[in-house]
């Protein structure tokens, strides 16, 4: 027995297209084209009480985070812990029993909120010292272990944007600067783009999106901090939070270089290459006037441009690898990076040599250009094959 | 109904889960949480700032006059404590466990206050003014109690 599966409507609608063809060049009949197209079914857009569900969990979560900040003393600290554990534990509950998926999602928001609010609520009451990095790490920790367990997008995307909030926030501890900070979310982006290789061909497929998403951001940040002028490695750079990273990010590099095929290893060994990029630039301190007098020396001026060109490159590449898989809403969160990057660095940096009109009407150019060129030689290349 | 294991089924991995952040929580609040419970009292001379942190509401910062700063190393350090009046005082820095007598274990960033894990004392919004006040007059001592590993943890204001 068949099940039907979901699918977007525009995928359907190319699969009509698909059956249609297959049709007229005779390769399936009427009945099988009939049979496959039974088979899927559209699914449904984020309707609007799914929305409402979740934009509620998110509130409350909030307000619950928010409660605890605000320490009321109505309530003995004892009390406000045993409640917002019961919050935390009846949420979980909810999330795995309730029938409607909307309630599911909103109630494992809640509970990965909740949470996080546990374990302030206990850090506060105890009298642990404010600004420690490790709470946020135990909340990525336990959240990161609640989204397997649950096998729940929802929880994966909040586990990884708190690791990815403390990752950056014990750099920054270690008071490396901004070059560390830049490596570190690099670093940080390697294991997310090598995870997300090693989701792909496994049980939990769907888990590839997000991760891939968090590689994405990851390394785009940290290329855009390591290419702006002025940043380079002082002399507290290397920590011992930045060499485990770069180490993780190594051996879940490996890994996947070992254990998937052509397109992982494909996507990794850029990431790779990325990290290495990043390294150089922040190693490379040219000697001229600070970067916001707005002159520059000759050698300032070429890592300002080796930066452009790293992070450009490195956006498309990422475009790339997002159209392969059919991720839209991944290219156009790469294309909105390379224009807030753009615009940033046109200010800093190249206001005596190109406007920032020009620099787009430039860029403009040479990616239609290069698209032109990749197409008519894709081209000849099949035509060669033949 | 299925052939996996009662191991991997559902409520059984969310249990397993909760069971594993509630022990995250554990370790992670473990060296006040043992000064709490094991821990035998002093009362510490205290003065302070007032900042807001995001996430836990109010809370004072306090500086401890009578604890040692930074001697330019970074890393682990312990302050053993002596006497002084109703008080006790930090008497210098040491690298070693001392082997007897109260000490406190803290991180030393190199530079500026030692972190000892007594920085902060979490009061809600209209106390924390009251206690800047009361604070900034260098009329208070903080009760703090300290274990046999030289954990420590605030769990009071009093005047001094």
């Amino acid at each position: 027995m068949e099940s039907t599966r979901h699918v977007p409507a525009r995928r359907l609608a190319w699969l009509r297209g698909e059956l249609t063809r297959w049709q007229a060049e005779g390769l399936i009949d009427e009945g099988a084209a009939r049979r496959i197209e039974a088979g899927y079914v559209p699914g449904r857009r984020l309707s609007l009480e799914r929305l409402a569900l979740l934009l509620g969990g998110g509130f409350l979560g909030v307000g619950l985070i928010w409660l605890v900040a605000a320490n009321l003393d109505q309530l003995s600290p004892l009390l406000r812990l045993a409640g917002i554990t019961v919050i935390w534990i009846a949420a979980a509950v909810v999330g795995e029993t309730v029938s409607s998926r909307g309630g599911r999602q909103a109630a494992r928001l809640v509970s990965v909120f909740a949470a996080g609010g546990v374990i302030f609520q206990a850090a506060q009451s105890l009298q642990v010292p404010a600004y420690s990095s490790s709470l946020l790490g135990v909340w990525a920790g336990g959240a990161l272990a609640y989204a397997y367990a649950t096998a729940a997008t929802g929880p994966l995307v909040m586990a990884l944007a708190i690791a990815s909030a403390w990752y950056g926030w014990l750099i920054g501890e270690q008071n490396g600067g901004a070059a560390a900070i830049a490596v570190g979310m690099l670093a940080a982006g390697g294991v997310s783009s090598a995870i997300a290789n090693l989701h792909d061909s496994g049980r939990l497929a769907r888990f590839a999106g997000p991760w891939r998403l968090a590689g994405v951001v990851l390394a785009l940040s940290g290329l855009f901090v390591a290419a702006f002028p002025g940043v380079s490695a002082g002399p507290a750079f290397w920590s011992p939070a930045l060499g485990a990273g770069l180490a993780a990010a190594g051996i879940a590099i490996g890994a996947v270089v070992f254990l998937t095929g052509r397109d992982g290893r494909q996507e990794v060994l850029a990431v790779t290459s990325m990290i290495v990029v990043a390294l150089l630039l922040v190693a490379w301190t040219p000697l001229g006037t600070p970067w916001y007098t707005g002159e520059f020396s000759a050698e300032q001026t070429a890592r300002a441009v080796v930066g452009t060109l790293a992070y450009v490159l490195a956006a498309a590449w990422f475009a790339v690898v997002a159209a392969r898989r059919d991720l839209s809403h991944l290219v156009y969160l790469v294309t909105a990076a390379l224009v807030l990057f753009v615009i940033i660095q046109s200010f800093a940096v190249f206001q005596p040599l190109l406007t920032g009109a020009a620099l787009f009407l430039a860029l403009g150019v040479v990616f239609i250009g290069s698209g032109f060129l990749v197409n008519y030689g894709r081209r000849r290349l099949m035509e060669a094959m033949r | 109904m299925n052939s996996r294991s009662v191991f991997s089924s559902r409520p059984v991995l969310v249990a397993a889960a909760l069971v594993l952040q509630a022990v995250l929580l554990v370790v992670a609040v473990a060296p006040q949480l043992s000064a709490r419970v094991t821990g035998m009292e002093y009362r510490l001379a205290v003065g302070l700032v007032d900042p807001i942190d995001p996430l836990r509401g109010a809370y004072a910062q306090l500086d401890y006059p009578g604890l040692p700063r930074a001697d330019g190393r970074s890393g682990p350090v312990y302050v053993p404590l002596a006497r002084d009046g109703g008080l006790w005082k930090g008497s210098g820095v040491m690298r070693q466990r001392p082997a007897s007598g109260p000490y406190i274990a803290c991180e030393s960033a190199g530079y500026a206050r030692l972190s000892c894990g007594i920085d902060s004392l979490f009061l809600s919004q209209d106390k924390a003014l009251r206690a800047q006040n009361e604070l900034g007059g260098n009329r208070m001592a903080a009760i703090v109690k300290i274990d046999a590993t030289g954990n420590a943890a605030v769990v009071g204001l009093a005047p001094r």
